[in-house]
């Protein structure tokens, strides 16, 4: 400052002091005083120029400082998309059991690539490369590693221990690049219901396709998608069916667990099946997902809706029943028993040994009409609604007269998914509510949608006509030390090529719930084209294919899911699933003998 | 007076761009530790996630199931490995203090036939309907508190929350 002083003393301004009297300043006045005042003037321009700047920067400062001083917190909360983008790193969430197992998951894998120029010894960083990851080839590294370009992937997808393996070797001119990529830790296990992803991580099969866009949506990271499937459930119904379909040289099977009160389905297994993680080896059938996509006729299976159908509309008392001694001969049809005991059945026993000529008579006593009415209230008509793209719709006969209203009475002439004949089966022993099957887990305490199709004294009799197949009828290798199990058996003959039917290729079905004095879970087991083997001593029906493996499957889930075994053989639990029979004696309950086990089963079954 | 405006406009100014500039740092200090810590969140999340889907794997139930059966020689639960709460007998030293009971507090299933008559007061209309659910007798104590002691009604309050549950759960309206 004081330099500038003396800087500017030598040189004062010039002032109208210094030229007093001077003419020829006197003389130039006019010109000086405007010379004088145009600086001036600019002067004052300028230095309102400055003022302006500087007034605008100190206003932006004010504005930045104090103003906007509520602005800061943005980068610091990390609402900052470029923030966003570095952090994430789930691009797709994750797809969980009912408790929370890991079905599918994202993780982000590293891809080895090499920048050859920057490799510094190549045979050397190829043999401790081959070291670190045994699966490749050190000459085969090599000739990447001297190959002068400036790019060469080494492996893709390492996992986290092999890339620390890599990192560990400090070899240089080696990088990773990280991707992301869909898991599925337990393989093939609920391969159906999942479905896999495309290469991008788009959903093109199962729940990862129906729940695509949830499953991307950003603002769900951490929130993963929680199916209704249990995976040990799963696993066990995997397991049975699986050797189901070894022992009897099947070409395929599969197996459902559907909760009769909520219509979540517990396990849903098709055979064959396939690694999600390898979509592209799968062959087509493998890929087939029988259980949704697939429509069979389900065979005497549907005689469970045939006989509920009959009972709900009155056409027939339990005790009433048909003369079955003559087979019927209806247009090129000859309609006959499997098990035929050339005698008046009454309803039990109809249904119980599965005659087809006593449901084709129930049935035409219904009538077309009504009979299509009925299937229509069960969901038999309508694709099932269900989160899957795979959802095959039933085939419907065009023309329903009462041929067809015979033959849909012992399940020919209709052919829906095996979900749909799980689900009408569910409303049939549940007291008669239809709740929509899902795969999704329905949160605790809300009442699940349904609407009620038949009376509940109806589905009280269905589930004593049903244990009645199982301890005396077709399906007597379904039953389980502890659990009241009851169910149909169905053995169809697939319709072959020519359109007749093939005798030696069945599809058998057994539907069965349990436990039968309170239902609680459906379980049902499909074994397609059995042969039969020593064991069966040659039969290949239901109730030697399917109904011991749904008998196994029960033993093993039953304790799983916290169902309390019951004493079977308990007067007071015989009495409470009485059926009676016209023609046999009454069977004495020994009433002295009863338990109060017997009693609160009684009291339960009462107040359902 | 011009000098010493000038001087202390000079010492603002070197001040207020000292603070500046000591501000700026900071705040690029902090964002750089944001961002450090933000890495090493998802770093972290990644590693959890890594780990869950690894847990997964190594307890998918095929590979327990062969484990267990190979290995510890287990077989699958029946119904006969299950037996209901009720049906224990009471442990000697717990049930002693009880003498002022005139039958168990909570009866075991086979003994509540004898159990019964014994409460006449207690159990409302016992012959004509005895079909007491489960529920109702685990929650006989509650009913008669002045016979119940202390530990009858906790073990009743555990025995009803065990078996509510179970039976319950699935009856929705």
């Amino acid at each position: 400052m004081a330099l500038l002083r003396r800087q500017l003393k030598p040189k004062p301004p010039c002032t109208p002091a210094d030229i007093p009297g001077s003419p020829a300043l006197v003389r130039l006045e006019g010109a000086a005083k405007q010379a004088l005042d145009a600086s001036r003037g600019r002067l004052v321009i300028g230095i309102g120029l400055f003022s302006l700047a500087f007034i605008l920067l100190a206003g932006r400062l004010v504005e930045l400082t104090v103003l906007r001083g509520a602005a800061e917190p943005v980068v610091a909360r990390g609402v900052n998309p470029e923030l966003i983008a570095k952090t994430a790193l789930m691009e797709r969430q994750s797809i969980v059991d009912r408790s929370g197992n890991i079905l599918a998951t994202n993780l982000k894998i590293a891809s080895l690539y090499a920048d050859p120029r920057k490799v510094l010894n190549p045979s050397e960083a190829a043999t401790r490369l081959a070291q670190a990851l045994p699966e490749l080839a050190t000459g085969e590294v090599q000739a990447k590693l001297i190959s002068g370009k400036s790019f060469v992937w080494l492996k893709r997808g390492l996992t986290p221990r092999e890339q620390y393996e890599v990192n560990r070797l400090g070899i240089p001119g080696l990088y990773f690049h990280n991707e992301q990529r869909r898991v599925y830790p337990q393989g093939p296990l609920a391969v159906h219901v999942l479905g896999y992803t495309d290469i991008d991580g788009k959903g093109i099969s199962g729940v990862e396709q129906y729940f695509d866009e949830q499953l991307r949506d950003p603002s769900r990271t951490g929130d993963p998608l929680e199916l209704s499937i249990d995976l040990r459930v799963q696993h066990v119904v995997r397991d049975e069916v699986a050797r189901a379909v070894e022992a009897f040289n099947a070409i395929g099977g599969g197996g459902i667990v559907l909760d009769v009160h909520t219509g979540e389905v517990i396990a849903m297994v098709s055979l064959p099946d396939f690694d999600p993680a390898e979509p592209g080896t799968a062959s087509k059938d493998a890929r087939f997902n029988r259980i949704t996509l697939g429509v069979y006729e389900m065979g005497s299976t549907m005689k469970t809706l045939n006989t509920a159908m009959a009972l709900d509309y009155g056409t027939v008392k339990l005790n009433g029943g048909y003369d079955a001694t003559h087979p019927i001969q209806i247009s090129r049809f000859t309609i006959k028993d499997d098990h035929a005991k050339k005698r008046w059945l009454s309803v039990p026993e109809i249904f119980m040994y599965s005659s087809n000529i006593g449901s084709a008579k129930m049935a035409v006593d219904v009538g077309p009409e009504r009979q299509r009415e009925f299937m229509q209230r069960m969901g038999m008509l309508n694709k099932p609604t269900i989160e899957l793209p795979e959802v095959g719709g039933p085939l419907v006969p065009r023309n329903w007269k009462t041929v067809e209203t015979m033959t849909i009475a012992f399940g020919h002439g209709l052919s829906v998914t095996p979900l749909q004949l799980a689900t009408a089966t569910a409303a049939i022993v549940n007291g008669g509510v239809l709740h929509p099957p899902t795969l999704v887990k329905r949160p605790l305490g809300l009442p699940a949608p349904g609407r009620q199709v038949i009376r509940r004294d109806i589905s009280d009799t269905m589930r004593k006509l049903m244990l009645l197949v199982v301890e005396e009828g077709t399906g007597k290798k379904a039953e389980v030390d502890g659990y009241l199990v009851g169910g149909k058996t169905g053995s169809s003959e697939k319709v072959n090529d020519r359109g007749g039917y093939n005798k030696k290729a069945n599809f058998n079905t057994f539907v069965a719930g349990f436990p039968m004095h309170n239902p609680r879970y459906i379980v049902q087991v499909m074994v397609d084209e059995p042969k039969g083997n020593k064991s069966t001593y040659g039969f290949a029906t239901a109730g030697w294919t399917a109904a011991p493996a749904a008998g196994r499957i029960i033993s093993r889930i039953a304790p799983l899911l916290g169902v309390p075994p019951v004493d079977e053989s308990s007067p007071a639990l015989k009495q409470a699933m009485y059926v009676p029979i016209p023609g046999q004696p009454l069977p004495n309950f020994s009433n002295p003998n009863v338990t109060i086990t017997g009693r609160t089963q009684e009291k339960k079954l009462a107040s359902q | 007076m011009s000098r010493g405006l000038s001087l202390i406009a000079l010492l603002l100014l070197a001040a207020v761009s000292f603070g500046l500039y000591q501000l700026s740092y900071e705040v690029q200090r902090l964002e750089e530790e944001l961002i450090e810590m933000n890495r090493a969140l998802s770093q972290e999340r990644e590693t959890i996630g890594v780990l869950q889907a690894e847990w997964s794997y190594l307890s998918r139930p095929e590979y327990l199931q062969d484990k267990a059966q190979r290995l510890l020689q287990m077989r699958p639960a029946t119904a006969k490995d299950i037996v209901a709460i009720e049906a224990l007998p009471w442990r000697q030293d717990r049930g002693q203090p009880m003498s002022n009971m005139p039958a168990p507090a909570l009866p075991p299933m086979a003994a509540a036939p004898a159990a019964a008559p014994a409460q006449p007061a207690a159990v409302p209309a016992a012959p004509p309907a005895p079909v007491v659910p489960p529920v109702q007798v685990a929650a006989k104590p509650e009913a008669a508190p002045a016979q119940a002691n202390d530990f009858d009604a906790e073990v009743a309050a555990v025995l009803g929350a065990m078996q509510r549950p179970g039976n319950d759960k699935r009856r929705a309206p």
